[in-house]
C-alpha cells in the first residue's frame, strides 16, 4: 500500500492530477470521517476535508517518503481540524470546553442531563451514548481515539501522524478512555 | 512510570489498591502494544485477580463500542470537488512544472525556429535535389514540433477542464496566425506568426495569462 502511494505521489509531483485523484478517492472516506468526528457539522467537515487534500497537494514537495502518505495526510487533516476548532472557540465560548490547568486538560462532566440511566438499555442506545461521549472529548483526545479505533493505526503511527511523542499518545489515549468509562458508568446495567 | 514488572508483582497479591496500576497495562494489552512476555503475565494475573478481570472486561466492552462507532462516508462528488479546487489555487504552478509547461514551451520554440528558418532554406534552394533536402529538413522539424503539440493536446485532454480551457485560449490565436501565414506565404504573415510563437513560448515559460494565482 505504501509503495503504491509513493508511486502515485511521484506522479503527482510531476503535475499529474489524475494520480492525485486516485489518492483522493482512496483516502476520502478516512479524511472525511476524521473531519466529521472532529467538527460534527457536515458542511464544515466537507470543507475541512477538501482543504486538507488541497493543502496536501500543495505541499507534496515537502513530503518525506520515509513515512506513510496516509500518516502525513492525517497529520495535515488533524492540524486543520484542531485549528478550526480553536478558531471557533475564540468566537464562541462553549460549555463543552475542556478545562486546562497545570495538570493538563481536565474533562468536564460528560453525562447528558436529558437522558436517565434507566431509559437506556439497548445496545444501539449505548453506542449512541459512546458517540455522544466521544463528541464531548477535547479535540486532542478525540483525534487519537478516532485514529486508533476507526483507522486502526498503531501508537507509533498515531505519534507520527500527529507529530507528538509516543509517550504522549499513550497518556492521552489512556485518559480519553478512562474519561469515556466515567461517562458510560451511568449506563451500566 | 514503569508498571510492567513491579505492578504485576503487586497485583498478584490480589490487593485492590495494588491493582489500580493494572489499568495502564490492560489498555496496552487490548491495543496489542504489549510485549508477549508481559502480555502472558497479564493474562496470568487476570486469572487470579477478580477485580482486574472485571476491569479487563469493562475495558474490552469500551474498545468494542469504540471500534463499532459508525464511519462517515465522504459525500457524493467529493473527489471531483477536490480536483476542481486544485487548479484554482495551484493549477498554473503545477502545470508549468509538468508536461504541459515543457510541451508548450518546446512547441512554441519549435514553431518560431521553423518559421524563421524556412524562408532562408527556400532562398538557398539549389535545384530539385536541394528542394527535396530542404523539404526533408523542414518536415523533420515540423514532425518534431507536431509531436510536442500532440503531447500537449494529450495533456490538455486529461487535464482539468478549467485549466485546459485557459491553455487553449492562449494557444488558439497563435494557431490561427500560423495557418494564415502558411496559406498566403507572405513575409508579413511569417513574421507575425514568428512573433506570436515567441510570445507564446515566453508567456508560458514566464508570467502568463495562465498564472492567475
Amino acid at each position: 500500500m505504501k509503495k503504491e502511494d509513493l508511486l502515485l505521489v511521484e506522479r503527482c509531483k510531476g503535475g499529474d492530477q489524475i494520480a492525485y485523484g486516485q489518492l483522493v478517492r482512496k483516502y476520502q472516506n478516512s479524511v472525511y470521517n476524521l473531519c466529521r468526528k472532529m467538527v460534527r457539522n457536515p458542511e464544515e467537515a466537507r470543507d475541512l476535508a477538501q482543504e486538507a487534500f488541497v493543502k496536501t497537494f500543495a505541499a507534496l514537495d515537502r513530503y518525506d517518503p520515509v513515512y506513510a502518505f496516509s500518516s502525513w495526510l492525517f497529520k495535515i487533516t488533524s492540524n486543520l481540524c484542531i485549528d478550526h476548532i480553536r478558531k471557533q472557540r475564540m468566537r464562541l465560548l462553549s460549555i463543552d470546553d475542556p478545562l486546562e490547568g497545570e495538570e493538563g486538560v481536565v474533562f468536564r462532566e460528560l453525562s447528558d442531563p436529558q437522558r436517565q440511566p434507566d431509559q437506556v438499555s439497548e445496545d444501539s442506545e449505548l453506542r449512541e451514548a459512546i458517540r455522544a461521549a466521544v463528541d464531548r472529548l477535547p479535540e486532542h483526545y478525540r483525534v487519537i481515539l478516532i485514529l486508533r479505533h476507526q483507522e486502526q493505526l498503531s501508537y507509533e503511527e498515531i505519534a507520527t501522524s500527529l507529530g507528538i511523542p509516543l509517550g504522549t499518545v499513550k497518556a492521552r489515549i489512556h485518559r480519553a478512555r478512562e474519561g469515556l468509562k466515567g461517562a458510560l458508568a451511568a449506563y451500566a446495567p | 512510570m514503569n508498571l510492567r514488572g513491579p505492578a504485576l508483582q503487586r497485583s498478584r497479591r490480589a490487593d485492590s489498591m495494588d491493582c489500580r496500576g493494572h489499568t495502564d497495562l490492560v489498555q496496552l494489552f487490548l491495543d496489542d502494544e504489549l510485549e508477549p512476555k508481559t502480555a502472558d503475565e497479564l493474562r496470568e494475573h487476570g486469572r487470579r485477580c477478580y477485580l482486574c478481570r472485571e476491569h479487563l472486561d469493562e475495558t474490552r466492552l469500551l474498545f468494542d463500542l469504540l471500534d463499532r462507532l459508525p464511519r462517515d462516508q465522504a459525500p457524493a462528488g467529493f473527489a471531483s470537488s477536490v480536483l476542481c479546487a486544485l487548479p484554482q489555487r495551484f493549477g498554473a504552478r503545477r502545470m508549468r512544472r509538468g508536461v504541459g509547461r515543457f510541451s508548450i514551451r518546446v512547441a512554441g520554440l519549435g514553431v518560431a525556429a521553423g518559421l524563421v528558418l524556412l524562408p532562408r532554406l527556400v532562398e538557398h534552394d539549389d535545384g530539385a535535389a536541394g528542394l527535396l533536402d530542404t523539404l526533408g529538413r523542414v518536415a523533420t522539424w515540423w514532425y518534431s514540433w507536431a509531436q510536442d503539440v500532440a503531447a500537449t493536446l494529450e495533456w490538455l485532454r486529461s487535464a482539468n477542464p478549467i485549466e485546459a480551457w485557459s491553455v487553449l485560449r492562449s494557444i488558439a490565436p497563435a494557431a490561427g496566425l500560423i495557418l494564415e501565414a502558411s496559406a498566403s506565404g507572405l513575409t508579413l504573415g511569417w513574421l507575425a506568426a514568428t512573433i506570436a510563437a515567441l510570445w507564446l513560448g515566453a508567456q508560458v515559460g514566464g508570467r502568463s495569462p495562465l498564472s492567475r494565482t
